[in-house]
């Protein structure tokens, strides 16, 4: 384990690139998969196909053909992103469609007597999405929305593909430099199973004050 | 949820200390650079289980590329096809890449591969003689008017994590930007994408993808590079068959067809370098 005080600051820099990736993506891929749950429900029909649509195809494919399109694919027709950016973009609109769905089943997880109740004593369209819709979305939907930002972090790997130097990439360059494989290779693992378990306990306590406007 | 704490803390501190020990009683893979535990060369083995499992980097030519049928075809195949020809065993291909070829032969899962003799890397995997040299050098997009490299310094450019390219323009171009992939290709298609300023690999490699592509431009070598047949680290037996095989392969012919230099000729489409350095 030696390996990982040698070279801590490389670790630290991966650790925090990998963060910043699925932060990003999560937050972009929560606010386009709200927009999209919400055109999903929409009363226009080709506006519902368009992002049905669009939920199937990105879920239907790998996220690394939708990474590689993006960094190599786009440029042909002018679009050039940074791979870092490659990587956000492709995971942001991955996280999307996941997200989307988690969002729909949210927004239909809001009991029906909440909104009458709230239409009787007169709140507005948005302060009844803010005060009344909003938090019994937040408590149905936070486990599979910390799931969600957890198989981010682990997904962001596949930057090693674009070069992107988050946390799996310095380990494989590293490896690369020094032969070290096995000790490497540990000191990763253990590394992401210590940051899902911080995360996961982040969630856990999340959801208790979720919960205690319920009990 | 007190309980659950404890039980998840609990796991996390049995993983870390299993993987721990684990760490500090096995037989190290190539990490401490000991002498491998097992006793039995793998010439031994080779003829034993009648397989020679030779680790290919499939990705350009001339190494290995898949045609058509799905059939693996280059330089490296037909020297490795001649090498279990002359063992009388199967070859085996096992598809690597560059950074996974010398973790694959410490873990035994290969019998030999292919790679540039560098010291750092003699120090975990052994090497076998020289096959082929080769160099490495840059490519640019023809409209882009690089022409030399000093026109590179600060640019972005693209290699292959751990290949010799990457190596290379890691240690002469300090201030550029150097953008790592794990394959050749993808590298390439950097460039043609205006993504990276630069490829750097191998100078076969970049000039039959010149060829292939015209908007690539090949600049002069960087370096002369030997390239050496990787097999596990201290395996003496091994080292000199293999030696041995390369010396009739690409000179005596007595109990191989002797033909190197026209397998090379074939796939590098031009005259070789010669296989020993001149002083």
């Amino acid at each position: 384990m030696s390996i990982l005080l040698e070279y801590a600051e490389v670790f630290a820099a991966g650790l925090a690139l990998t963060l910043l990736i699925a932060m990003s993506a999560s937050f972009g891929g929560a606010l386009v998969g709200l927009l999209t749950a919400i055109a999903r429900m929409s009363r226009l029909t080709p506006v519902r196909w368009l992002a049905a649509g669009y939920v199937d195809v990105i879920r239907n494919t790998p996220g690394l053909v939708q990474l590689f399109l993006i960094y190599l694919g786009l440029p042909v027709i002018g679009i050039r992103f940074s791979p870092l950016m490659a990587l956000i973009v492709a995971l942001t609109i991955n996280n999307s469609a996941y997200l989307a769905e988690v969002f729909r089943a949210g927004l239909q997880a809001v009991p029906k007597g909440q909104l009458e109740a709230a239409a009787s004593i007169a709140l507005t369209r948005r302060a009844t999405f803010v005060e009344v819709v909003a938090p019994h979305m937040l408590r149905a939907m936070y486990p599979a929305l910390t799931n969600q930002f957890i198989q981010t972090v682990l997904f962001s790997s596949i930057g090693t593909v674009v070069g992107v130097e988050e946390l799996t990439q310095v380990t494989l360059i590293l490896e690369s430099r020094t032969y070290r494989t096995v000790e490497l290779l540990t000191v990763l693992t253990a590394l992401y199973v210590v940051l899902t378990f911080a995360l996961a306990a982040g969630s856990r306590w999340l959801g208790a004050q979720l919960e205690k406007g319920y009990r | 949820m007190q309980s659950r704490w404890a039980s998840n803390l609990l796991v996390l501190i049995l993983a870390v200390a299993i993987t721990y020990g684990l760490m500090k009683y096995m037989p190290p893979g190539g990490s401490a650079g000991n002498a491998p535990a097992a006793p039995q060369s793998t010439l031994d083995r080779v003829v034993a289980t009648k397989t020679l499992r030779f680790g290919i980097p499939i990705g350009d030519l001339p190494v290995a590329i898949r045609d058509e049928k799905g059939q693996v075809v280059g330089l490296v195949p037909d020297i490795a096809a001649e090498m279990a020809k002359a063992l009388k065993v199967n070859l085996e291909i096992v598809e690597t890449t560059a950074p996974n070829r010398i973790p694959f032969l410490q873990a035994g899962k290969i019998d030999a591969s292919i790679g540039t003799i560098t010291l750092e890397r003699a120090k975990s995997v052994g090497f076998a003689g020289v096959w082929v040299v080769d160099g490495t050098t840059m490519a640019v997009l023809a409209v882009s008017g690089i022409k030399d490299y000093d026109g590179l310094k600060t640019k972005t450019i693209a290699a292959v994590t751990g290949a010799t390219g990457d190596l290379v323009a890691s240690k002469h171009f300090p201030n550029a930007k150097i953008l790592r992939f794990d394959q050749p290709v993808t590298a390439i298609q950097a460039v043609l994408q205006k993504q990276a300023d630069a490829v750097s690999d191998d100078i076969s490699t970049l000039y039959l993808a010149a060829e292939k592509n015209k908007a690539l431009k090949v600049l002069p070598p960087l370096t002369r590079e030997p390239s050496g047949v990787m097999v596990p680290l201290g395996d003496q037996k091994w080292i000199n068959w293999v030696n041995y095989f390369l010396d009739d392969f690409y000179g005596s012919g007595v109990s191989t067809c002797g033909c190197g230099k026209e397998v090379l000729r074939k796939w590098l489409k031009g005259e070789p370098q010669p296989l020993r350095f001149n002083y």
